[in-house]
């Protein structure tokens, strides 16, 4: 949800308005130097993300001290597969919070695409390269549905997706009726999604060319630019000719192929399909995305500070089951970590940049 | 000179002035005469629909019109009901709470932890649940009004926290009460004397009389409309809107205490998804009850219909034989459909002309 | 300079409405280059909208457009851009969070290789249009947010004028400056009149209108009520027809 607000307020005598003294005369003498509000705000940004590097490597010292079974092999594969997953989905749900919008029903889009996996392979025979072919884009079709009822019947973006979240749900259940679909798991296929190479997963290399791919389409092409201004200045953006409409569609297919994207590397991985894939799923996804440094309130984000956010949520989450702890208690800290790292960054914003609050 | 058809220019223009001023979807709360009639008229509206359901379903499923049906209608309406008071005040306000259902469950598994590990009389544990429904409810608040972070931001991070915090307790089993034989149990359970009526049902029916009128007929009330339909108005004629707010998620808070702890009295133990995807359907009751999603409109009475329609809804689905599951795309397709047409019939209208 | 015989941008018969209200009925308007002219009215007359439709966010619902003497449809901004006409707004609608050059080239980025925005271009010419502004920038990949209101201000006009604008609308532009601000900006207007662009100012500042517009265009009720030459008219008398009052 976006809520820049537009008016600027400036602490100068020259007040609101469109035309300044500056221009004819150079009289921007009077103004003050940019120079200390610049390096306060750059100073600021630094050091949230060197503080959220800091507390990554923290996390990573500590939890092995903590538990002996941290840096087993086992429970690093684990993290890897926990990583690859929310990074390649919060690749799209940065996009997301960059356009100022949301989706909540990533976990169960994930749970849902995954059976039509099971069924499209398993049940129905059609083999997993097929099921592939077959998944993804209805993963798109699912973020162009979400995308068509936030943008034509102008339905916050929330409300659209947390309906979407208990349908889809629901799906899933009705479509497996509630039992796991399971295949035997051999083949190029299978290597391709949970094997790997030269040692690295492949889950990984999935996942980092995700993020490759959203980091150059954010930075660097005419989308990119657009979307940073749908989100930061919805109605500048509109009236300098860009379709905002059009914009938050592309984020959220975006998101949904993505889905079948996971969908697909996790059923690969895992040769199973479980209904109750994905619960939980959106939290770690959304608290990735802004413990990475992404705001809610739209316009700023990166895709490298989603890599780092989901490093953490990965390490955060193997570690609380390592130290004993059940399910529950990482929902317990993600859902903390939601509302604290978003007051945090609420905070500093205000400190940098008074002159979008009113 | 003006054309008899069109609303007197006068009128319309000082509407477009202050939308343009103000942004789109805001009514001011002094407008009350004609948004009182509106509203008024909307609840008619409402209710027709909830009886047209209501003969539709009987018509639909054979055992609709028994007995039995109809408590369980009932049933689900009371839990639904409490809840739906605290959001129709929360989205008047301008606000939700997305928490609710977990909220509902951790209080509900407090209840059996008090009463199981504490032997803890369970009056005793209700208004210890109550307090703390109304301790998270006050955090919920403090970080919106005070802190400012998004309403929707605090109460998902907050669903989540909670959800884990019921996890972490619940220890994977359903925890049965101990002795149901104490009057806490009984009074529940029981009809109202000399009615078919469960007492349940009568407390719900206490609950959004008293909501009905806090929020009809004092000036908290009005207040809570203010804050809702147009924020800056309302704080430059003198309103608290961040007191207002406040007071409505602690609200909010105790109220899933009270159902929390009817619901444990009424069934005798605390179920392992309890509250599940129920932030859903009292955000569909809500809207559906012409609560808007923007602030500033809507009533008790609504939401109280709306909460009849949407129990009435799943039962009824059951009934008709549908797997049980389906009932989570019914909420999802008529909170979209009911959003929609209020969008599209009401503050639709008045958004495009807030852009002349 | 003298005005050019000829409007640059000719409306006629404009009408919108927004369900019930009718925004404008049925309105004409000229805008020559070299030219200012000050659009006036109250609350509701239409102002905005009508600048909406000139700057191709809206459409009219009836209405001929004719920009150089083509009739056109203003489909879009870009449109309304390409043809010439350029805007600034009353909120600057800047984006706080992106630098000066993002802002400079707003909806208009330069491209290389299809989709790609070719960022050595962009700040090159977000350099120039500095330059010519003779603003004080360190760089223009500070986000516009840090700057303080009078860069802002000139972010925005530089976006205007780099578009090779012949006619610029200004919506309210002194609506909160002081007093010696708001003489920098009325000079800077009568600046852009004596470059040849043609201006239209929205204002409800009588004393300004009549200090630098040369002619006066008043709606009332979305309608046309009178255009006036400055030399031939009386605040007064615009002020009657802004309100409506009819000679007593």
């Amino acid at each position: 949800m976006s809520e820049a607000i537009n008016s600027p307020q400036s602490r100068t005598d020259y007040g609101d308005g469109v035309l300044g003294a500056a221009l004819s005369r150079g009289d921007l003498a009077d103004d003050a130097p940019v120079a200390p509000r610049r390096s306060r705000l750059y100073r600021l940004l630094a050091n949230r993300d060197a503080a959220i590097a800091a507390a990554g490597v923290l996390l990573f010292i500590l939890f092995p001290l903590t538990t002996k079974t941290f840096l087993t092999e086992f429970n690093l594969t684990n993290m890897v597969r926990n990583v690859s997953l929310i990074g390649t989905v919060a690749v799209g749900m940065t996009f997301l919070l960059i356009v100022g919008e949301i989706d909540l029903s990533v976990g169960s889009v994930l749970g849902f695409l995954v059976i039509l996996f099971g069924v499209f392979d398993d049940r129905l025979g059609l083999g997993p390269w097929l099921a592939a072919l077959l998944v993804i884009p209805i993963g798109v079709t699912t973020g162009v549905l979400n995308g068509l009822i936030r943008v034509l019947l102008n339905i916050p973006s929330f409300i659209v997706t947390l309906a979407m979240l208990t349908a889809y749900r629901s799906l899933a259940l009705i479509i497996s009726h509630e039992r796991p679909i399971s295949v035997a798991g051999e083949g190029a296929f299978f290597w391709l999604t949970g094997g790997a190479i030269l040692g690295i997963p492949w889950l990984i290399i999935w996942m980092l060319a995700a993020m490759i791919v959203g980091s150059i389409v954010l930075r660097s092409t005419r989308y990119g630019f657009h979307a940073y201004a749908t989100g930061g200045n919805p109605e500048a953006a509109r009236d300098s000719g860009i379709n905002i409409g059009r914009v938050k569609m592309i984020a959220f297919a975006f998101t949904g192929g993505l889905c079948g994207l996971a969908a697909t590397l996790l059923f690969g991985y895992l040769h199973v399909a479980e209904p109750t894939s994905g619960t939980g799923f959106e939290f770690r996804v959304i608290g990735a995305v802004i413990i990475g440094g992404t705001a809610l309130t739209g316009g700023f984000g990166t895709i490298l500070g989603t890599l780092i956010g989901t490093l953490i949520i990965a390490i955060i989450t193997s570690g609380m089951v390592l130290l004993g702890y059940s399910q529950g208690a990482t929902d317990l800290s993600t859902g903390f970590l939601i509302v604290a790292v978003g007051i945090v960054d609420l905070l500093m914003q205000r400190a940098a940049m008074p002159s979008r609050f009113s | 000179m003006s054309n008899p058809h069109e609303p007197h220019l006068e009128e319309s223009e000082e509407l477009l002035a202050r939308l343009s001023a103000e942004g789109p979807g805001e009514t001011v709360a002094a407008e009350r005469g004609r948004l009182h009639q509106l509203l008024t008229n909307r609840d008619l509206a409402i209710l027709l629909v909830a009886v047209l359901l209501f003969i539709f379903f009987a018509l639909m499923g054979k055992r609709f019109l028994t007995p039995f049906t109809i408590i369980e209608i009932a049933r689900r309406a009371s839990t639904l009901g409490i809840l739906a008071v605290g959001m129709t005040f929360l989205f008047v306000a301008g606000e939700l709470d997305l928490s609710i259902g977990s909220h509902y469950g951790f209080l509900l598994i407090l209840m059996a932890y008090q009463n199981e590990t504490l032997g803890l009389n369970p009056a005793i544990a209700a208004v210890v649940v109550i307090v703390i429904g109304l301790a998270i409810g006050a955090i919920n608040g403090f970080i919106v009004t005070k802190i400012g972070l998004p309403s929707f931001i605090t109460t998902l991070g907050m669903l989540a926290f909670l959800r884990g915090a019921t996890n972490m307790m619940s220890s994977g089993y359903p925890i049965p009460a101990k002795n149901t034989d104490l009057p806490f149990y009984q009074i529940i359970r029981a009809n109202f004397p000399g009615t078919p009526v469960p007492n349940m049902f009568v407390a719900m029916l206490i609950v959004t009389m008293i909501g009905a009128v806090i929020l009809g007929r004092t000036k908290f009330g009005s207040d809570a409309y203010a804050t809702g339909g147009n924020r800056t108005a309302a704080r430059s004629s003198g309103i608290d809107t961040a007191r207002i707010k406040f007071r409505c998620f602690v609200a909010m808070g105790g109220l899933c205490g009270i159902a929390a702890a009817l619901l444990f009295g009424r069934i005798g133990l605390a179920p392992l998804s309890a509250g599940l995807n129920l932030e859903l359907q009292v955000i569909a009751a809500v809207i559906v009850g012409g609560v808007g999603l923007f602030g500033g409109s809507g009533t008790v009475f609504g939401s109280f219909i709306g909460v009849l329609i949407i129990s009435m809804i799943t039962s009824g689905l059951i009934l008709m034989g549908v797997s049980q599951y389906w009932d989570g795309v019914a909420t999802g397709a008529v909170i979209l459909v009911a959003v929609g047409l209020n969008l599209i019939v009401g503050q639709g209208a008045l958004r495009r002309l807030a852009e002349a | 300079m003298t005005v050019s015989p000829e409007p640059f941008l000719r409306a006629r018969g404009l009408s919108k409405r927004y369900g019930h209200v009718i925004a404008l009925d049925s309105v004409d308007i000229d805008v020559y280059e070299g030219e200012i002219l000050a659009l006036v009215g109250d609350n509701g007359a239409g102002k905005s909208t009508l600048i909406k439709i000139l700057s191709g966010v809206h459409q009219p619902d009836k209405g001929d457009i004719v920009v150089a003497d083509q009739a056109t449809r203003l489909g879009n901004p870009h449109r309304a851009r390409e043809l010439g006409i350029a805007t600034v707004y009353q909120n600057l609608a800047l984006i706080d969070l992106r630098d000066v050059a993002a802002n400079l080239y707003l909806g208009r980025e330069p491209l290389r290789w299809r989709w790609f925005v070719d960022k050595r271009a962009m700040a090159k010419g977000a350099r120039e249009i500095i330059a010519g502004l003779k603003v004080n920038l360190p760089s223009v990949s500070t986000l516009v947010g840090q700057l303080s209101g009078g860069q802002r201000q000139s972010i925005a006009i530089g976006r205007a004028t780099a578009q090779n604008g012949r006619v610029i609308i200004m919506d309210e532009p002194t609506a909160a400056l002081g007093v010696k601000e708001s003489r920098k900006v009325l000079d800077l207007i009568l600046h852009l009149k004596a470059a040849g662009k043609g201006v239209v100012i929205v204002s409800h500042n009588m004393r300004q209108v009549f200090s630098i517009a040369d002619r006066i265009e008043v709606l009332r009720h979305g309608r046309n009520v009178g255009v006036r030459r400055r030399g031939e008219t009386t605040p007064d008398e615009i002020v009657k027809l802004i309100v409506g009052i009819d000679s007593v």
